[in-house]
């Protein structure tokens, strides 16, 4: 079972193809994958509310695309509110929709160790929601951002998108900040050493596989993980069990 | 004539700004998993330490090897030494030069990076560096398009870069960064004859790389990986 906790649908700036759904759905099939987690791009960029409709609209059938619930920090409320009304959505298979909450506090312009971070934080707890928040370099983008949040609510279970991006340290340094803590490896980084040292830091049941689909080809990741040569067993932890354990995913 | 593909993006040496293994050994495995037959190779040492050292010791380690040796001046250190440095690997027939301005902290508009443009148009040499489209194009003026530039640019800026850069013909992109969905394959569709294969590693993934030219038919492909970059190392006496 391969599962790509990092993927998004919807419209990017830059020259490149627009994947809808059944595109993405072709490419997993040509690269061996077979769930994917999205965000809309829209409601990130963009409109919250709307993106996050939108986003519900693709994953109504099928058992193989599934969503987080993109909060704005400078709309808590809102990002509230939806939680509370997308979290009950069901597929017409009857599995849930949307399976996490994504934060990005680079596109959005606010951090997540703020006030409305931490609320947005409480209610994603409350519904059992892992939180995905991208992460990178910059004091606006750093990992460690994460940690205040952590330290009131040390089972809030949270994944560092691209666990740093190029400054992968900053989050292996933070590995011993808790159990419920993950990595997520994909970025245009795709050094097998920053997969290598991040098994090591956090251990082979925190680390997850995600690519970035459809910003960016699915393929680049899956390439860092071929080349970083990993034993059986953390591969296939890395490449889907721990995603079906921390999303309570049916296998 | 060597059958493996061409990677115009390798270091080897010490990482010190990452924790990667960038040792010898471990680089020339991580190519020969994926048929890389040829690197053009450069030496970290040359980039964050010493160019003079760095370049006799990589011109050293791959004398007699199917790998290109790409060698380095800093334009920080100054005319003297980078003239001394260029001449030095020259005697050694050095002809492919690496610069890193977003690593050491120096733009184009830099008046020894003029000199070594100079430099390199006199030595009939050729050009790898990694910058914003501005910088390439700016190295592309300054040696009036008569020196091949072989760049590695990010897909988030190929709307810069796509049209300010298709006038030259000395400019050669790779594929390092072309991980956006179509963006490869728009890439080879401009610049079809002259798109070169890189994997950045070990700091990027060879797989990578790889993985991002199934957008492409087979002919694209083996252009991309071979053809294009045999081409461009005859014209330095890389020829098969």
């Amino acid at each position: 079972m391969v599962i790509d906790v990092h993927g998004h649908l919807g419209r990017w700036s830059f020259p490149m193809d627009d994947p809808g759904p059944e595109d993405l759905t072709a490419m997993m099939d040509r690269l061996g994958i077979d769930r994917c987690i999205l965000s809309s791009s829209r409601a990130l960029r963009y409109d919250l509310e709307g993106g996050n409709r939108e986003l519900s609209g693709s994953l109504r059938s099928g058992g193989r695309l599934f969503g987080y619930i993109t909060a704005n920090l400078h709309y808590p409320e809102e990002s509230i509110a939806g939680i509370g009304v997308l979290e009950g959505e069901r597929k017409d298979t009857g599995q849930a929709r949307f399976v996490g909450v994504k934060i990005h506090p680079m596109i959005q312009n606010r951090r997540f160790d703020t006030p409305a971070g931490f609320r947005v934080a409480r209610r994603a707890h409350e519904s059992g929601l892992p939180i995905l928040i991208h992460t990178f370099g910059s004091p606006m983008e750093t990992p460690r951002q994460v940690l205040p949040v952590l330290r009131e609510i040390p089972d809030l279970r949270i994944i560092l998108a691209h666990a740093g991006g190029f400054d992968w340290h900053l989050a292996a340094d933070m590995a011993a900040a808790g159990e419920n803590l993950y990595a997520e490896i994909c970025s245009s980084c795709t050094s097998p050493d920053k997969l290598l040292q991040l098994i090591e830091a956090f251990g082979d049941r925190r680390v997850l596989f995600g690519t970035d689909a459809t910003l960016f080809h699915p393929g680049y990741a899956l390439g860092m993980v071929r080349d970083a040569d990993l034993p059986a067993e953390s591969l296939s932890r890395l490449m889907g069990e721990n995603a079906l354990d921390l999303f309570r995913f049916q296998p | 004539m060597n059958p493996g593909i061409v990677d115009w993006h390798v270091s080897y040496g010490f990482s010190p700004r990452q924790r990667v293994d960038a040792s010898r050994e471990r680089v020339e495995k991580l190519l020969a998993a994926h048929g890389v037959g040829i690197a053009l190779m450069h030496h970290l040492e040359g980039l964050w330490y010493d160019p003079l050292s760095g370049n006799e010791a990589l011109l050293t380690a791959f004398a007699g090897t199917p790998h290109v040796p790409v060698c380095t001046v800093n334009p920080l250190e100054g005319e003297e030494r980078c003239r001394r440095a260029f001449a030095a690997a020259c005697d050694r027939g050095a002809r492919f030069w690496r610069l890193y301005p977003k690593e050491q902290g120096w733009d184009m508009g830099h008046p020894v990076a003029a000199l070594i443009l100079d430099l390199l148009r006199e030595g009939r040499c050729c050009l790898l560096m990694d910058s914003d489209a501005k910088g390439i194009q700016a190295a592309l003026d300054l040696a009036r398009d008569e020196v091949p530039v072989v760049g590695s640019l990010h897909f988030y800026d190929s709307a810069d870069w796509s049209l300010r850069l298709r006038p030259y013909r000395s400019f050669y992109p790779t594929t390092r960064l072309l991980h956006g969905p179509g963006t490869l394959r728009e890439t080879a569709r401009i610049f079809g004859d002259r798109l070169l294969f890189a994997s950045g590693a070990p700091f990027g993934a060879v797989a990578s790389s790889l993985a991002l030219l199934d957008e492409v038919g087979e002919a694209v492909r083996e252009r991309t990986l071979r053809g294009n970059a045999r081409e461009l190392l005859g014209r330095f006496g890389h020829g098969d």
